[in-house]
């Protein structure tokens, strides 16, 4: 088993930069997911730790190895693809011993080790059938049967899971989590789903435009997103950010919005006085929202509020059963989105409303960079 | 006021004896719009199908008079017997057989490795890829008068580079005669093959063949292991309409030997040229009749047993 490790690589395909100085450790035994955007650069970064495709520039490494110019025969990972990549002319056994004849293995082993990811991943009674004869699901699974056949230093999936029905999605990532878990391996995972990257990570790397925006333990990145970007890529509904001018004294800072102010707490508004911005971007997850009445400020949801809020006034409302999201718009058109509860009337559309903001939970960015200002 | 009558609604079996009666109405009435709209292409296939085929076997049973004007003779199946039995019959068979080895196979072969070279993501790749299509867009004629010139014994290249000017012409040459009319037909189908296999390549993911990369599979194990069975429904097809094509070889042949060197025995005189040549030249329609009916059956049995036997290692599944 072993680590992965990008140093400064960068992948120009023509003018395009698809991966742009990525620097990147995945740790022995740790299931990292490489999220963003499709056109992110994650896929060609999967690909060139794969050997796929050559970086333009810097080093790749496996368990410490530089494996720039090593084949993808000898690098020993695995990878799993999107549409799985079955052999369509071999049976589910055949291709799942593929890795294993073209490694000269004796016949009973390759025999043993491919009755025992059979039985790892429920294939046992499929062995002797066609690809084309499976199901979506088996499929998939006869993909993740090939790969673990070989116990290789790393395992590369790129987006297994897009092809599967939302249910069997979900059942399939506790799986692989689990299935991780138990054979102790190193995973690249590579998927757009910010769902998948929360759910399955034990770290997330997120990339925009072909750079590292941000790695870390999940819970970290939603607690504490290092951009803007970051800061709406994850989370759903995204992260309401708007941006104004700070006004008022070093440790009593307000930031204007269209519509109102927001006074900051003491320590944030050290933070945002450290920082030397004039202006600021703020940024509010929707959980940290309260829609009030216009008039007497009581919450949506009848408890009494403050009438201090942002006046705004009500897109609409989705009700999702759970919960509701209040989509809001400022004066100015920006828009604002609130999770509620479901108790209470719901706050009818276009009617004016006033947002309140829980002051303790602000984000704070610096609109020049749109980098997180800390403490 | 008269009360009105009051109605009796239907049974059960009247319903069903109406609409089956529809059903039935409606069904006559799709199938003669079905017979209406094939009308033109059965009156086609009537006349220069159909009604030739059948004749065909009727002439067979006749021999043809020495003079014309004569009256036919009813010759049952002797004269059928006659020309099966014949060594002339026996000799273009088995030219036609050489032929067919010569260039199917080897004509694959090379369209394939041709598709495989193009199939790099390579500048200026389109510019080979045209060169290698390119004589889809050849007449067989253009192609056997390019070859002729470069076999001429006088001004060809070949006899040039053989250094044997002044020589006979290797199509003059009963061993090399029917080598050359095969390297003439497999250069004339090349970009046929080629844009074909090109196409069935183009078919296969690139996943596939990356996956079986990063399963540890050296580039000769993806050929042989992926490529070539992903590719077996192409190759099949091209065998089977390339069999057919070569036993139905004729332009080529009258451009570059007409069946010689050797006349009617020649090393060159396949199956379909010695049909040509006994009707348009020896004016026997009876043996031609026979002739071409063996040519037939003869197609007709090939491909069958191609068919069974070798369409079972083909893998159709995507």
């Amino acid at each position: 088993m072993g680590s992965v490790v990008l140093e400064e690589v960068t992948k120009r395909f023509g003018d395009t930069v698809a991966v742009d100085d990525l620097s990147l450790e995945v740790r022995d035994e740790e299931f990292l997911v490489l999220v963003g955007p499709s056109g992110c650069g994650k896929s060609t970064a999967l690909r060139m730790i794969a050997g796929l495709d050559d970086p333009t520039d810097g080093v790749v490494r496996i368990d410490g190895r530089i494996v720039n110019h090593v084949e993808p025969k000898d690098r020993d990972v695995a990878m799993v693809f999107q549409d799985y990549a079955l052999y369509p002319h071999m049976t589910v056994r055949r291709n799942v011993e593929f890795p294993l004849r073209t490694r000269s293995m004796d016949r009973d082993e390759r025999q043993r080790v491919v009755t025992e990811a059979a039985e790892t991943l429920g294939l046992g009674e499929f062995l002797d059938r066609k690809p084309a004869q499976l199901s979506g699901g088996q499929r998939q699974r006869v993909a993740l049967a090939r790969a673990i056949v070989r116990r290789p230093e790393a395992f590369l999936m790129d987006e297994p899971l897009s092809n599967l029905d939302a249910k069997l999605r979900v059942a399939t990532r506790t799986e692989l989590v689990e299935l991780q878990r138990r054979l102790g391996t190193t995973v690249v995972y590579v998927t757009h789903d910010q769902v998948e990257a929360m759910t399955m990570g034990s770290r997330i790397a997120i990339l925009n435009e072909g750079a590292l925006e941000q790695i870390g333990p999940p819970p970290e990145i939603y607690r504490r997103p290092a951009s803007v970007f970051v800061a709406r890529f994850i989370g759903s509904p995204p992260m309401n950010t708007a941006a104004g001018p700070v006004r008022g004294e070093p440790g009593a800072l307000r930031v204007v919005l269209p519509g109102g102010e927001i006074a900051l707490t003491p320590h944030d508004s050290r933070t945002v006085a450290g920082s030397g911005c004039s202006e600021i971007v703020v940024g509010i997850r929707p959980e940290h929202v309260t829609v009030n009445d216009a008039k007497d400020g009581a919450t949506a949801d009848g408890a009494a509020g403050d009438a201090s809020g942002i006046p705004a006034s009500v897109l609409s409302v989705e009700a999702l059963g759970y919960e509701r999201h209040v989509i809001c718009r400022l004066d100015d058109g920006t828009t604002m989105i609130a999770r509620i509860s479901t108790d209470g009337p719901e706050p009818p559309a276009h009617s004016a409303v006033r947002l309140g903001f829980d002051t303790a939970r602000l984000h704070f960015f610096d609109p020049a960079t749109t980098r997180r200002i800390d403490g | 006021m008269t009360a009105l009558a009051e109605p009796t609604s239907p049974s059960r079996e009247e319903i069903r004896a109406w609409m089956e009666r529809a059903r039935r109405r409606r069904r006559m009435r799709q199938s003669g719009l079905a017979l209406l709209m094939l009308s033109p292409s059965l009156v086609i296939f009537a006349v220069f199908v159909f009604y030739p085929f059948f004749r065909n076997f009727q002439l067979a049973f006749y021999r043809t008079p020495p003079f014309p004007g004569l009256p036919k003779q009813w010759a049952g199946v002797d004269q059928i017997t006659d020309v099966l039995g014949s060594a002339a019959f026996r000799n273009s068979v088995w030219v036609t057989v050489k032929f067919a080895v010569l260039t199917v196979p080897v004509g694959i072969a090379l369209g394939l490795v041709l598709a495989v070279l193009a199939h790099q993501r390579l500048r200026g790749i389109t510019v080979y890829r045209t060169i290698f299509s390119s004589t889809v867009a050849t007449s067989v004629a253009v192609a056997s008068v390019v070859f002729l010139t470069l076999l001429n014994p006088q001004i060809g290249l070949v006899n040039y580079y053989l250094g044997r000017e002044g020589a006979q012409s290797l199509l003059q040459d009963p061993t090399w005669a029917l080598p050359m009319v095969a390297l003439v037909t497999i250069w004339q189908n090349l970009g046929f093959t080629f844009i074909l296999m090109s196409a069935a390549l183009q078919a296969i993911p690139d996943e596939m063949l990356e996956a079986a990369e990063v399963d540890g599979a050296g580039p000769t194990r993806r050929f042989l292991r992926v490529t070539i069975p992903l590719l077996s429904p192409t190759i099949f097809f091209a065998f089977v309409v390339g069999t057919i094509s070569a036993w139905q070889a004729f332009g080529q042949i009258d451009l570059l030997t007409q069946g010689g060197p050797g006349g009617s025995h020649g090393a060159t005189n396949t199956l379909t040229y010695f049909v040509f040549t006994d009707f348009f030249e020896r004016q026997n329609e009876g043996t031609a009749a026979v002739l071409s009916i063996a040519l037939f059956f003869i197609v007709l049995g090939l491909t069958l047993l191609q068919l069974r036997y070798f369409e079972r290692r083909v893998h159709y599944e995507r």
